[in-house]
């Protein structure tokens, strides 16, 4: 079902794309974004969307932003035809795996095509619906121009387009909370587009004044960008990874299964997601459920630990760490359920208790009487049937299979 | 007090220049240009970011660029002027004026140098920009720029520190090579305003800021992160009375001696990192043993011996301490080889590995353990020159002994455990007797034969 949801994205984001690539045949000649871009830009274009190609900027969870796109828009607000743009596009990919010596990938070839075609009339349409091509000052020489109308649109596109296919195309929770998390990629986008369309607007801009120079100048804004963000995206790499290897500490104590917390966060992460929560709650639940037993470093090796001295010598051990607050009361939460509100604390600490028993039990998946024993055992530990559901729709759909 | 004359007189003197530059260009310029030149350049001043490594990265040499090709040098030398309330509010009360007086006049220097350079060359290639001649003007521009910038920095420095002017100025080669970015964002901008309009400028101001952004966060999250790391540490000292203080102190005084070797930035940082956590793996071995007063025996001496090892299976995939796990790996290793737990030689020990392990070693000596008393510092240090060789390096601990003093270093006495080791029965640091157990024969079999004292004297450190 889950399958045929993401096909129906696919199809309809390519439908889609061509029908608006097809709109830059519409315009008339003297509405024409300034000059058709000439073989040897053609060619200027491609090497340059090839060499962005191998400098993505990264994100904190590890996927990678294509900077080329600055390249591509450009070559589009310059009035490259959807033909022209979509060969630059997949051309500069196919380039760049040959230069990394890696194997181009079809899917991403289609994707950079599709992307570049639809560039092209999405800067087409603009230009139709915009105001008229800007030109600055001719007195000096070659003047500047753009056609605002056609960066504005190139601009919505990389800004909100780009994220929401990139979503809508990669939902793997169905279609609820799409808007959610269309808003959150949106945002979480929202540097590196920024810099992407403002790059591809100022290549525009300047291009009939450095011809030749334009390609490498252009491109040095953005790769300061890129810099710094990158920097940023490793912070938080460290930041995450060293959470994780904190999870690990209780494991060395012998009472708690290698990788338990590992499991039990990868887990909570998916419930928490399936139960619609927000990024940053998200991301609490998963830290939360990382140090969810941190507490057994605190208590008597070996003895046996009752939930709520766990989870209020975890808060302890996390108080003293400091900066982690939220993580702490997730933790602390965990306590007495009962008694705590079903809220930014409270639920977080549900779903990781119920991950926790989950993980701890392991049901075998094709034993129905085990799997019917453990809903159970989770109703009664947890108390919250929204969090129970959403889990065994997680375990459903991951077909996990568990370790104990 | 004569060192203090000739650093004032050289402050003076670059403000006679720089006010005799202003003056030659005030009747060449114009106010509106100059207004928005001042203005950009407290904007790059402003926004200027001061990276980990004391590199300060600053927009304001595109802007002098931007202006010497815009308006030539006059409009250079007066718009950097703009930085001078800048450099008031950034400097403290005792040097207020002379810093300032000498930051606002550097910049006029500079630019003057870069704009004459720039004109004289253009005239003689004949260039018209954004032809390449006039492209190779400017990167000479640049180049001339920047050389002048670090030759007057280097040289208030090396007056007002004694510093020798050469180490200040060779930072000037990392700056050159940054000098070709900054060259393509100022031919952008000339193209910009001139052919374009003022406001297009934002364009680029949108990556700019983005790229401050995203290191100011950086850098925030780096402090975080430390904190997270030391707070790590902190936790696992909860139980243990005789190590808690032990990661950050070994960090500290493991950062100084790498300094006082010359490692460089990076590797410090790691150097901090690997110190800080590599006792991470005594989460591993039961509390009883690591609190035991009195000698181990052989099992839970085993036992204790598995904790480096521990330590990397927590670490291991925290790609940023890669370089790090190695310290951990190996921080009772030996050079002779026969320290544990894999007993590898010299050739697997590298310098980091080496400064982490004596530093270790000082501070276990030097603080009160559940097995023995404080050392005092001059006894610690003679006990790691004696074993300078085949157990530490000898240039790390001459590094070590230097820093020690420089610091005045003095060792731990917890009251904690103070209080707790009153009550136990603790032989006193038994060194002479650790002295003659250690002889001739291999450790292996000497622990064998007498584990605790071996033990003790084998591997100084934190057990």
């Amino acid at each position: 079902m889950i399958a045929a949801g993401r096909f129906v994205a696919v199809a309809s984001v390519l439908v889609l794309g061509s029908v608006l690539g097809a709109a830059w045949w519409i315009m008339e000649v003297d509405q024409a974004l300034l000059l058709q871009l000439e073989l040897r830009d053609i060619l200027l274009f491609t090497i340059a969307a090839a060499v962005m190609e191998l400098l993505p900027i990264r994100l904190a969870d590890g996927r990678a932003l294509p900077t080329s796109l600055a390249v591509v828009g450009a070559a589009a607000l310059l009035g490259g035809s959807p033909v022209v743009v979509a060969l630059i596009a997949a051309s500069a990919y196919v380039a760049s795996c040959l230069l990394a010596r890696r194997t181009p990938v079809v899917l991403e070839v289609v994707q950079r095509a599709v992307g570049g075609w639809t560039l092209s009339g999405v800067a087409a349409i603009g230009a139709l619906l915009g105001p008229a091509t800007w030109t600055g000052n001719p007195e000096v020489g070659a003047a500047a121009s753009l056609n605002l109308g056609a960066a504005v649109a190139v601009g919505l596109a990389v800004l909100v387009g780009v994220p929401a296919v990139e979503t809508l195309t990669g939902l793997d929770t169905g279609w609820r909370f799409a808007w959610r998390r269309i808003g959150e990629e949106i945002q979480r986008n929202s540097l590196v587009g920024a810099s992407i369309a403002a790059t591809a607007a100022l290549g525009a801009l300047v291009h009939p004044v450095l011809g030749l120079w334009t390609l490498p100048t252009m491109l040095l804004p953005l790769a300061a960008a890129r810099a710094g963000l990158d920097r940023l995206a490793l912070g938080q790499r460290a930041y995450d990874q060293t959470i994780r290897a904190m999870s690990r500490l209780p494991e060395q104590l012998g009472t708690v299964t290698p990788d338990h917390g590992v499991r039990v966060a990868e887990l909570a992460r998916e419930v928490a997601l399936e139960l619609g929560l927000d990024a940053s709650t998200v991301a609490e639940t998963v830290r939360a459920a990382h140090l969810h037993e941190l507490g057994r470093i605190k208590l008597e090796r070996e003895a046996p630990a009752p939930q709520h001295e766990l989870a209020t010598a975890g808060a302890d051990v996390l108080r003293e760490v400091g900066d982690l607050d939220r993580v702490a009361a997730i933790v602390a939460a965990q306590a007495d359920l009962r008694a705590s509100p079903r809220d930014a604390v409270g639920l977080p600490a549900r779903i990781i208790v119920a991950c926790c028993e989950l993980d701890s039990y392991a049901p075998d998946p094709a034993a129905p009487a085990q799997r019917h024993e453990a809903v159970v055992r989770l109703v009664r530990e947890v108390g919250d049937l929204d969090v129970v559901a959403a889990l065994t729709r997680v375990l459903d759909r991951t077909e996990r299979q568990l370790v104990g | 007090m004569v060192g203090r004359l000739r650093l004032h007189a050289y402050i003076a003197a670059t403000a006679v220049l720089a006010s005799g530059f202003v003056v030659w260009s005030l009747p060449r310029v114009t106010l509106l240009p100059v207004v928005a030149v001042m203005a950009a350049v407290m904007i790059a001043e402003h926004f200027a970011t001061v990276m980990r490594d004391r590199m300060a990265v600053s927009l304001t040499n595109v802007v002098a660029l931007v202006a010497i090709v815009l308006g030539g040098p006059a409009l250079a030398v007066v718009g950097t002027l703009g930085a001078a309330p800048i450099c008031a509010r950034r400097s403290s009360p005792p040097f207020r004026v002379s810093n300032t007086v000498f930051n606002s006049s550097m910049l006029p220097l500079s630019a003057a140098a870069g704009g004459f350079a720039y004109e004289a060359l253009l005239a003689r290639l004949g260039g018209v920009f954004p032809d390449w001649r006039s492209l190779l003007a400017i990167t000479a521009a640049a180049a001339i720029y920047s050389v002048v910038n670090h030759a007057l920095v280097a040289a208030v420095v090396s007056l007002a520190t004694g510093d020798a002017f050469l180490d200040t100025f060779r930072t000037v080669g990392p700056s050159l090579a940054m000098q070709i970015p900054y060259v393509g964002i100022a031919v952008l901008t000339v193209v910009v305003i001139e052919r374009a309009s003022w406001w297009a400028v934002l364009l680029m101001a949108v990556p700019a800021l983005i790229a401050r952004y995203g290191l100011r966060a950086f850098q925030e999250l780096d402090q975080e992160y430390e904190r997270l790391v030391s707070g790590f540490v902190k936790a696992i000292e909860i139980k243990d009375l005789y190590t808690r203080g032990h990661s950050e102190r070994v960090s500290q005084l493991s950062v100084h001696v790498a300094e006082e070797l010359g490692v460089g930035y990076e590797e410090r940082r790691i150097t901090k990192y690997a110190a800080l956590l590599h006792d991470v793996g005594k989460i591993g071995v039961p509390l009883c043993i690591i609190n035991k007063p009195g000698p181990l025996d052989d099992d839970e001496f085993a036992k204790m011996q598995e904790h480096p090892s521990i330590g990397v299976d927590i670490l291991y995939d925290i790609d940023f301490l890669e370089p790090a796990i190695d310290i951990v790996r190996y921080h009772h290793e030996r050079l002779d080889g026969r320290g544990y737990p894999h007993g590898v030689g010299e050739e697997h020990l590298s310098r980091l590995v080496r400064i982490v392990t004596a530093v270790d070693a000082f501070d276990a000596m030097t603080s009160t353990r559940s097995y023995r008393r404080a050392l005092g510092v001059e006894e610690a240090i003679a006990e790691l020159e004696r074993c300078s060789g085949p157990q530490f390096d000898a240039e790390v601990v001459a590094a070590l002994t230097r820093c020690v003093h420089r610091l005045g270093w003095k060792p731990t006495v917890d009251f904690a455990s103070e209080a707790a080791l009153h009550g136990a029965a603790i032989p006193n640091a038994p060194v002479g007797e650790l002295r003659r157990s250690r002889g001739a024969l291999p450790m292996r079999r000497e622990r064998k034969a007498d584990a605790s004292s071996a033990r003790g004297a084998g591997n100084w450190g934190s057990r």
